[in-house]
């Protein structure tokens, strides 16, 4: 009779109210709870008389023996059926019977009686009887109505309030389903004999509690009558033996058994939507240790086979932990209760006829390393369950998980892994054994850096063991394992928040474990576990020069002077790196060597301003001077090998024309992370990559790529020459005019100009290029010595457009229009001007002539509103500034947070008000700027100089032929502005001969333009300090309704993506979410 | 190679990863096809239009079911974002996001194989997940890792997205792209002048294409993203008007009805992930355009779920910390 014993647990008198319902009763804010108020008194001891009569029902489920013990008031609660209204129900029937429940005493419940007080009239339901008499409702009088068991059958009983020996109202309860409960407060049935009843009731949960009592009755009926018939299963206990009502008043879960598993379950998520219940539950299940009774369960089920309770234990066990409380967690996590959790949870009935295995997987396939003592118990035991805590969230419990159950069990583990990380950082020894594994095997003396060497002596013994070949090999195996949990290490370090993450990765570095990611570099390629090395220590380079490149590059300088010191030649990271580069032929390891080198050489110019990316605030700054020495460093030892195989190829000049260079896949993917490593040291080494491609001549080699067979590699070299335009040196291009590069360039854009691909694009942008900057000399230079190819090409279908442009530009360089030059021109700003021009030329967009000069620098042609401009907004930073700065400072959908608020409002697509204009020189400069703007002959300085000044590409406006501008007002509004361009109609557009086309049309929409602007004028205003008040919150907002969206969003991510969600929550179909 | 390439589309298919050598040969051919594409490819109709699909592979199954598979139908999949954001699911705290990786990995493999396999029948657009940088930060960086192990196929992938047109015309009619419209772009021609191999920048017309939305307001506005812009109703129009174009097709913005139709219908948003983040609670739908370009937009559910629309991760069996 297990299901006798599960629920033989009766209330102790009392008022140990340790599971005392009375704050929940209190906290819960519950709008039934004031139609219940009047009638809390009398129904103060029903629960604990029920609670008895439930016991006993389980004891003898017939029907039958119940009546001898309870006598009249048998209220049986609650049915799964009608839980959401019985949860409420049962919730303030226990706030009125707080101090009555609470202990857990198992006790059979015989005793249950002297609980009991005797029956009194304030149990009893207050209830109108109505009886239906032709059609019309018959008051028969005020009553006090219960449920009564007789001679083994149930009743409906009222007694007259007044009289309580006169009986209104005496009925059996049929199990038939004649009864029904309308409205709140009424219960209605017709009785065999054909007459209708109803029941009015004072108050709602007297008619909820009757009416439970029917159900019970109903049930039972229903149930013993299976019994009779089918004898089913014994392990099935009567049917609704637990509920909600019973647990709450039992103030515990019945101890689980086989058979009444699904009930509890059943009952557990019924109350589970109390929050107080909830953590009552928790609170019980872990005190009581819940889970191990029902571990016991789980081994007799699985003793038995029976499969059907399995389920039912796995239902209830992710109840459990769905619970979502912290603390669950932790209880669980221990050795005796995690492995009968597991297997309680490889049985899940969405999958009846599956059995998982995590108890085996987590027996034999898992296995816990420890290469390095960590000396902290409790930090291996963190260990432990941070691992089962991913399991269970990974794998376990993956497909279950609701929002919440996750957010506890990430948190868990995030919490975990900080004081994980944090200890390890902290443990001195335990990074200090890690590091001298890889410091001491290896001939030669050990590397000092920052202190990891004092202590080498110490520990000699552990590592510098005699060479013996088991020892070496057992010595290397450790030594995997350990480049293993520096990965794990590192992957765990990326996830916590930024400052902790930073100070990780920069502990690692300092405690010298670069030196581990070496000795794992160095690994043979040819053994797959060499490869596996090589891949995770890879992994672990980027990861630490994502964080902290600064002190992986001070780690090669220390290793250089090393080795000057001992004037040795000993690899350093460095140059293993390059070696490993140029030698293997494996595509990954090439990206990933070639993604270090990038990262590691990568020197974007010192900051214009202070904004810098997220993660800079929390890295170590950057000590120039080492730099310059790490730099210097690789120029001389480094770069040499890692370029070699470029000069392999023969220079442009050498290789026959109109062949293909062909290359091996390997080769090409090698080349092609070479040439990009190129462009980046053209573009950020300044002086010393200059210096070094000019006297290497290294240019004319690339120059033979540019025909290689495969077109990326094409690309490729393209780009490196693409860079040096970008640079715009004066002594670098006058080189490679020298070495006659551009001949392979032209070369390729005809043989790509009979279609639109994309190295077609890129060569075409190449040229645009040129023009648009107006580099004269280059331009010359192209036009001069390949006039011919160059005519070709403007010939071409796909490529035609922008070279005529070009030759075009090259005329009207060689011919400047006299009139453009001579024009005074008001000091107007030159930003204004862009804007009309843009605009101007935006009309014209379609005519064939026309060039595009939109895309040139300046910002975009985007009057949006004609209000002056944020002062932040000023001064008008060049398009390359522009870029510049804001590379650095956000990434795209990932908007700006505080303090980065000049980055946003730049972005703000307003005309410029004339400000201050410290490099935008005027227009009659403009068109001529590039004489007094040569680069300096100083490499460097020209190369500053243009970094800093590009002006230039001061956009459409230059070099563009402007005739008659009469000069707008300094403050400028939309309408001065348009109604100067339509009398302009001289405005060249582009490319030098303008075009006056389509007059009228231009007329007209620069008309409809002006109203516009005059809606902008209006609109603008209002509108303006909501812009400003968003960019300064950092987030570029838009308006105020988003703003509001934005500002709960704290962490960079949530920003990026609250639009999303919260805009499709919030207004659906209306406003569209951003997507992210 | 065509059969290896059909059977792991199959394998794709029933949503199981390829091998990371697959994907790196995969990638290699993919790069090569596209090289050869224009910034705006040329489509010729019919062809079935797609936005979003958003890592959502039992969605992307269903829209094949209802736009049918890929050689027999032609497909343009707008600005992809098709390995996107695995989803950002906001919990209690509005601050605190939690992403959780679903097929990003499989999706994007799948489109890319059937791209390999059928050039011509299938035409990816880059869109603004399409990059390392948002990549990293909305989970397919992880996933890869996690599926694979290590960061190649991440980095393999990404070097892909370098490669992918930037839009598509069909007929010289509809005019594809996964943002919007740009400040620094009128004529459709200009983009071909547009090197398009490099990381989606932070500003100028690639960014901007890739990251505009269309807005009830007029001319150019802030858009709230931090890149790209909000156009109006007349720059709409009269980008249309100059390049002789009917509709603009776009993706990049959740729309519950599956599509939004604006300013007079001269351009469309078209989602195609249903039931975005498995919580939004919106349909999706496919733009089909037949041979006289009538558009028909076809709505569809997301897919039932199932035992598999919660992958399993292995943790691996050796642990250390």
């Amino acid at each position: 009779m297990s299901s006798a014993d599960a629920v033989s647990v009766s209330v102790a008198s009392s008022s140990s109210a340790s599971l005392s319902p009375s704050s929940s009763g209190t906290t819960q804010v519950d709008p039934p709870s004031e139609l219940h108020a009047p009638h809390s008194t009398p129904s103060t001891h029903v629960p604990s008389n029920s609670h008895t009569n439930t016991v006993d029902v389980v004891h003898d489920s017939p029907v039958t023996g119940l009546t001898s013990d309870v006598g009249e008031n048998a209220f049986m609660i609650v049915e799964g059926e009608s839980q959401d209204g019985s949860v409420d129900e049962a919730g303030h029937e226990s706030v009125d019977v707080q101090g009555r429940e609470g202990v857990m005493v198992m006790d059979s419940g015989d005793d249950g009686q002297q609980w009991f007080p005797e029956h009194e009239n304030h149990e009893l339901k207050r209830v109108k009887v109505y009886e239906l008499i032709e059609s019309r409702w018959v008051d028969q009088g005020t009553a006090l109505c219960f449920g009564q068991y007789e001679d083994g059958e149930a009743a409906l009983v009222a007694k007259a309030e007044a009289n309580m020996s006169e009986i209104i109202l005496k009925t059996t309860i049929r199990s038939s389903d004649v009864y029904q409960r309308q409205q709140d407060t009424l219960i209605v049935w017709t009785e065999p004999d054909g007459v209708d009843y109803a029941l009015s009731f004072q108050d709602p949960e007297g008619c909820m509690e009757l009416w439970n009592f029917i159900l019970e009755v109903q049930s039972l009926r229903a149930n013993s009558g299976d019994q009779q018939a089918e004898s089913s299963s014994p392990l099935t206990g009567p049917e609704p033996s637990i509920t909600t009502a019973s647990i709450i008043r039992a103030g515990h879960l019945p101890q689980p058994a086989l058979g009444i598993i699904m009930e509890i379950d059943r009952a557990i998520r019924t109350l589970c939507r109390t929050p107080a219940y909830k953590d009552k539950i928790c609170e019980f299940v872990q005190r009581a240790d819940y889970i191990k009774a029902m571990i016991d369960v789980m081994h007799q089920a699985e003793d038995l086979e029976n499969l059907e309770n399995l389920h039912s234990l796995c239902a209830l066990v992710q109840t459990i932990l769905m619970m979502s409380d912290h603390n669950m967690y932790d209880h669980i996590l221990d050795d005796d209760r995690f492995f009968g959790v597991l297997g309680m949870l490889e049985y899940d009935p969405e999958f009846p006829i599956h059995k998982a295995n995590y108890r085996d997987f987590l027996r034999h396939s898992t296995r816990y390393h420890q290469p390095v003592t960590i000396h902290d118990p409790l930090i291996q035991k963190k260990i432990h369950h941070t691992y089962r805590l991913l399991f269970l969230k990974d794998v376990v419990l993956a497909r279950a998980l609701d929002d919440s159950t996750f957010n506890v069990l990430s948190s868990c583990i995030i919490f975990n892994q900080i004081d994980i990380i944090t200890h390890v950082q902290n443990d001195v020894q335990f990074l200090q054994d890690i590091v001298d594994l890889f410091l001491h095997p290896n001939p030669g003396p050990p590397i000092s850096l920052n202190g990891t060497k004092n202590k080498t002596g110490a520990n000699a013994d552990t590592t510098s063991d005699p060479m013996s070949n088991g020892v070496d090999v057992d010595e290397d195996r450790r030594r995997r394992e350990v480049i293993l949990l520096i990965q794990q290490l590192c992957i765990m370090g990326k996830n916590v928040q930024l400052p902790t993450r930073m100070a990780l990765f920069k502990t690692l570095v300092d405690r010298g474990i670069v030196h581990s990611v070496q000795w794992a570099l160095s690994q043979p390629e040819g053994t797959e576990v060499g490869q596996q090395m090589i891949a995770v220590a890879g992994e672990v380079l980027i990861t630490l020069l994502d964080h902290d490149v600064n002190g992986v590059r001070e780690h090669v300088v220390k290793q250089c002077e090393g080795f000057e010191a001992r004037e040795s030649r000993d690899e350093s990271l460095l140059t293993l790196l390059c070696g490993l580069m140029v030698r293997s032929r494996d595509l990954a390891v090439q990206t990933l060597v070639g993604d270090s080198l990038r990262l590691m050489l990568e020197m974007p110019p010192p900051e214009v301003n202070d904004v810098q990316t997220s993660a800079k605030p929390f890295s170590r700054t950057r000590d120039d001077a080492r730099m310059e020495k790490f730099l210097d460093y690789f120029y001389k030892l480094c770069i040499h090998s890692l370029l070699k195989p470029i000069f392999d190829v023969p220079n442009h000049k050498q290789h026959p024309p109109d062949s293909n260079l062909i290359l091996t896949r390997e080769k090409t993917n090698l080349y092609l992370s070479l040439c990009d490593l190129l462009s980046t040291f053209a573009l950020q080494h300044t002086f010393r990559s200059h210096f070094y491609m000019l006297t290497s001549g290294i240019s004319s080699h690339v120059a033979t790529l540019l025909s290689s067979k495969d077109k990326h590699l094409r690309l490729a070299a393209l780009r490196f020459f693409r860079m040096h335009l970008k640079n715009n040196n004066r002594n670098f291009l006058n080189h490679l005019v020298k070495l006659e590069t551009f001949k392979p360039i032209i070369e390729l854009t005809i043989k790509e100009s009979y279609r639109d691909t994309l190295v077609n694009s890129s060569c075409q942008e190449f040229f645009e290029f040129m023009r648009r900057e107006n580099m004269k000399d280059i331009i010359a230079h192209v036009m001069t010595n390949y006039e011919d190819q160059v005519k070709q090409l403007s010939e071409s279908r796909f490529s035609g457009q922008c070279l005529r442009g070009f030759i075009r530009r090259y005329e009207m360089n060689i011919h400047p229009p006299p009139e453009a030059e001579e024009k005074p021109l008001p000091s107007q700003p030159s930003e204004m001007r862009r804007v009309d021009l843009a605009e101007e030329s935006y009309f014209n967009a379609d005519d064939e002539e026309d060039d595009d000069d939109d895309d040139a620098p300046g910002p975009h042609p985007a009057p949006t509103s004609p209000t002056p401009p944020s002062p932040l907004l000023s001064p008008p930073l060049s398009r390359f500034q522009f870029a510049q700065k804001r590379r650095r400072q956000r990434t795209p959908g990932i908007p700006l947070r505080t303090g980065l608020t000049g980055g946003g409002t730049q972005r703000v697509p307003v005309p410029a008000t004339p400000i201050h204009l410290p490099r935008t020189p005027p227009i009659n400069a403009l068109v001529d700027y590039r004489d007094d703007d040569e680069p300096s002959s100083d490499p460097e300085d020209a190369l500053l100089e243009s970094l800093v000044s590009a002006n230039k590409p001061a956009s459409p406006v230059a070099g563009t032929v402007i005739t008659t501008i009469p000069a707008p007002a300094p403050v400028p509004t939309t309408t001065t502005t348009t109604t100067t361009t339509t009398t302009t109609t001289a405005i060249g557009t582009s490319g030098g001969g303008f075009v006056p086309l389509r007059a009228e049309k231009r007329r007209r929409a620069e008309e409809d333009e002006d109203e516009m602007g005059l809606e902008r004028l209006v609109g603008g205003k209002s509108r303006r300090p909501a812009k400003v008040a968003a960019a300064a919150a950092g987030t570029g907002e838009e308006g105020p309704k988003r703003i509001r969206l934005r500002f709960g969003a704290a962490s960079l991510v949530a920003a990026a993506a609250s639009t999303l969600p919260a805009a499709a929550r919030s207004e659906p179909g209306t406003k569209d979410g951003d997507t992210g | 190679m065509p059969s290896d390439l059909d059977s792991q589309i199959e394998q794709l298919i029933q949503c199981n990863p390829i091998s990371e050598e697959q994907v790196k040969r995969l990638c290699i051919k993919a790069r090569e096809i596209l090289i050869e594409e224009s910034n705006v490819q040329v489509v010729d109709a019919p062809v079935t239009i797609c936005g979003d699909i958003h890592g959502q592979f039992f969605d992307l199954m269903e829209l094949f079911k209802i736009g049918g598979t890929c050689p027999e139908t032609n497909y343009i999949f707008i600005g992809a974002a098709l390995p996107s954001p695995t989803c950002l699911v906001p919990m209690n705290d509005p601050g605190d996001f939690v992403d959780r990786g679903f097929y990003s990995v499989e999706t994007f493999l799948l489109l890319l194989a059937l791209k390999v396999r059928y050039p011509d029948r299938i035409t990816l657009i880059r869109g603004n997940h399409e990059s390392r940088q948002i990549t990293q930060v909305y989970g397919f960086y992880d996933e890869c890792q996690r599926k694979y192990g290590s960061s190649n196929v991440w980095r393999w992938c990404c070097e892909v997205f370098d490669y992918l047109a930037l839009g598509a015309i069909v007929d010289g009619r509809v005019f594809c792209v996964h943002g919007g419209l740009s400040p620094a772009l009128q004529a459709i021609d200009q983009i071909r002048t547009i090197d398009r191999k490099q990381e989606v920048p932070h500003d100028g017309a690639m960014c901007d294409l890739l990251w505009s939305d269309p807005d009830d307001i007029t001319g150019w506005g802030l858009s709230p993203r931090g890149a790209g812009f909000l156009f109006g109703a007349d720059i709409t129009k009269t980008f249309a008007h100059h390049n002789a174009i009917d509709l603009i097709a776009r993706a990049h913005q959740l729309a519950m009805e599956g599509y939004k139709l604006m300013f007079d219908q001269t351009i469309v948003t078209v989602w195609s992930a249903p039931n975005y983040c498995y919580r939004c609670g919106n349909v999706a739908s496919i733009l089909e355009l037949d041979e006289h370009l009538v558009q028909e937009y076809k709505v569809f559910q997301h897919a039932p779920s199932d035992v598999r629309s919660v992958p399993l991760k292995r943790p691996p069996a050796d642990y250390f910390l």
